[in-house]
């Protein structure tokens, strides 16, 4: 006779979902830095002020190093929100008498 | 050739303040106190102190966005922020460039987890999640303690920011009579009370407590009355809908600012230009007295970002959220939210170096409401709504942290280790009193506001982070943290950062330093990086072999956050 099967316990999806989420969001935020920073180091710190063009009225390392990732992190944002992030359902509070008083 | 108008602006006698700036000012406030009345309403309904102090998690998108704008956009952004930019120039856009990604760190990576897990528990605050998580009342205790402590400090600040920009919004009425007879009244009570002395106290507390005190005395009081007032009466509902109208008014005072300041300079490129004839150093790295070195970019990229999602008052706006669609349409405001508003104030404030190149350099502080002046010389009512910008980033910043202080001590230290068993009735007007008298005390600890209180809220804002992102980054994801590696967590983030600053207090490991490193109140920073930094690194690094060599929480408790088909899932 065959034993019932017991199914081993998932890990909640909201919680894969959100773990994801979090990674590829951290991910970003770590080329972000690395971009911002060491362009702006090397455009910005290193150069001799009269070597420094201008870009939309500001100096060239700013457009480069902040102005463009700053877009591109908007253009991100829109495909993570609308695209990549899942709905989740995110549960419901336990009955009133066991959460206020 | 030299721009002309520029020239002529910088040594010309700055714009008479206009009673109508106040009118457009007051205009701003009824409409914060009829939101605030409406709110109250909304009480009426279920559970009260989730209502009050969480909305009931029903945050739409819009109001979800802009109350979590409005409440990180603090004073500082409007008062502070400008005076680096026109001091230190165009490097400023590389201090505050972690905003690119700020929302989507601070918000993306723990939004829905934290809510999903508050609503497990039925938690309403920071601590409660912690507690409720860790099966720890102590762990709940001290996160409230610590919590208290550092919103007191923050708070201060907000206050003063908000009585400095008051007496200015006033500065158009200080002639009538009824000005007059409130500011007279003021002077005398405070000298009846020994608070202040017409020429005394100046001499031995400094020139702020000069004759112009009493005026700020008098913002202070306007400025307590209005936040205190609508805050405590309407609660979260409250503080959420004025931090919509605010969010607005900052990003529209932010816009409007930038577009009239080009108009004055004439192009960006011409203001660059300026700077760059002025002082080179005002357009390259690491910006005049090497006040941006690279290992110090890298610091405030992470304080903008990671230290952002440590904030206990952003936490709990995540905690509000009403489901997952409206948190990835807020997710994708925000980011849009801090572009208009940050990008604009680095424009304005290079372009007022150009047209101020040295005469605000003693009090730079001054810089916002001075060009807010000059911009709109012909437009007193656009000159208002551009001042109620940063008074409104003020209001809503303590509006957020009054209510957190006041569920720290009504539901984190009385409902949960006073009296559990506290009837509703009580804890409403707990709540009401509670909230009113923290206000009443932070007014009063604003009348003699530190000198060194920029540092104490950078202080706090690092000091957050580090207490708190550890060990709820731990509980919402690992499910082998244990109680007592959330306890060390917290303790060691909390404690490095208050330690790094007393050193750098006490003037150990500064000799030779220059730029913000070498200044007096600088925190130490220890191989060029913040104390945010490594208290967070020691934070996670001790949570997590603390959690390693300690005994698990109870298996049937952890799969009740983790697990799909645990009974409360």
């Amino acid at each position: 006779m065959s034993q019932p099967s017991h199914s081993p316990r998932k890990e909640q999806r909201l919680l894969q979902n959100a773990r994801r989420e979090a990674l590829v969001i951290m991910i970003v935020w770590a080329l972000a830095l690395v971009w911002s920073c060491l362009v702006s180091y090397f455009f910005g710190y290193s150069r001799p002020p009269t070597d420094i063009g201008l870009i939309l009225g500001m100096p060239d390392w700013v457009f480069w190093g902040i102005f463009l990732p700053w877009a591109l992190c908007l253009a991100f944002s829109v495909w993570f929100c609308f695209r990549f992030m899942a709905d989740d359902d995110l549960g419901a509070d336990p009955p009133e008498n066991q959460v206020d008083a | 050739m030299p721009n002309v108008t520029i020239s002529l602006i910088a040594d010309a006698p700055l714009p008479a303040p206009s009673p109508y700036t106040l009118v457009a000012f007051v205009a701003y406030m009824v409409g914060v106190f009829l939101l605030g009345a409406l709110a109250h309403h909304l009480l009426e309904r279920g559970s009260f102190l989730k209502e009050y102090f969480l909305g009931d998690r029903k945050l739409n998108a819009w109001v979800l966005g802009l109350t979590y704008v409005a409440t990180s956009v603090s004073a500082g952004s409007f008062v502070g922020f400008p005076s680096l930019i026109y001091r230190h120039g165009w490097i400023m856009a590389l201090w505050i460039g972690g905003y690119m990604v700020s929302g989507l760190v601070s918000k993306g990576a723990l939004a829905k987890r934290l809510n999903q897990v508050s609503r497990l528990s039925g938690a309403i605050t920071v601590p409660d999640v912690l507690r409720d998580r860790f099966q720890s009342p102590l762990l709940g205790l001290l996160a409230g303690i610590l919590l208290l402590l550092f919103l007191v400090f923050n708070l201060v600040g907000q206050f003063k920011a908000g009585g400095l920009i008051m007496r200015q919004a006033c500065e158009g009425i200080v002639d009538t009579s009824f000005y007059q007879t409130a500011r007279t009244t003021t002077a005398d009570s405070l000298t009846v009370t020994r608070i202040w002395h017409p020429t005394r106290t100046a001499e031995e507390l400094g020139s702020f407590y000069g004759p112009r005190y009493p005026d700020y005395v008098l913002g202070i009081l306007i400025f307590a009355l209005t936040v205190v007032g609508y805050t405590t009466y309407g609660g979260f509902w409250a503080v959420t809908w004025t931090d919509v109208l605010q969010g607005l008014v900052i990003v529209a005072g932010a816009i409007l600012l930038m577009i009239l300041a080009l108009a004055k300079v004439g192009s960006l490129a011409e203001a660059t230009t300026s700077l760059r004839n002025l002082d080179s150093k005002l357009i390259t790295g690491p910006g005049p007295d090497d006040y941006l070195p690279l290992s110090l970019a890298v610091s405030f990229f992470f304080l903008w970002t990671i230290g952002s999602m440590g904030q206990p008052v952003g936490m709990v706006r995540l905690m509000a959220c009403r489901d997952t669609p409206t948190l990835r349409r807020s997710l994708f405001m925000i980011g849009f939210y801090y572009a208009l508003i940050y990008f604009p104030l680095v424009v304005t404030f290079i372009c007022a170096r150009a047209l101020f190149p040295t005469r605000f350099i003693h009090e730079s502080d001054s810089i916002m409401p001075a060009m807010a002046l000059v911009v709109t010389d012909q437009m007193p009512l656009l000159g208002g709504l551009i001042l109620a910008a940063p008074y409104a980033a003020a209001m809503s910043a303590v509006a957020g942290f009054l209510l957190l202080m006041s569920s720290s001590l009504v539901r984190d230290i009385y409902q949960h280790n006073i009296n559990p068993t506290v009837s509703p009735r009580r804890v409403r007007w707990i709540s009401y009193g509670t909230t009113g008298v923290v206000g009443i005390i932070v007014t009063l600890a604003a009348l003699r506001p530190p000198q060194f209180l920029q540092y104490l809220i950078i202080f706090t804002g690092a000091g957050m982070a580090c207490t708190f992102l550890g060990p709820i980054v731990l509980g919402l994801y690992w499910r082998r943290a244990t109680k007592a590696g959330a306890l060390a967590s917290m303790i060691s983030g909390f404690s490095t950062v208050a330690l790094l600053w007393t050193l750098g207090y006490l003037g150990i490991g500064k000799e030779g330093k220059t730029g913000a490193a070498g200044q007096t109140l600088a925190p130490l920073y220890v191989f060029g990086l913040d104390p945010l930094i490594h208290g967070l690194f020691i934070s996670f690094m001790l949570g997590i072999l603390v959690s390693l060599i300690t005994r698990p929480l109870p298996q049937r408790h952890v799969d009740t956050y983790f697990l799909a088909d645990s009974p409360s899932t």
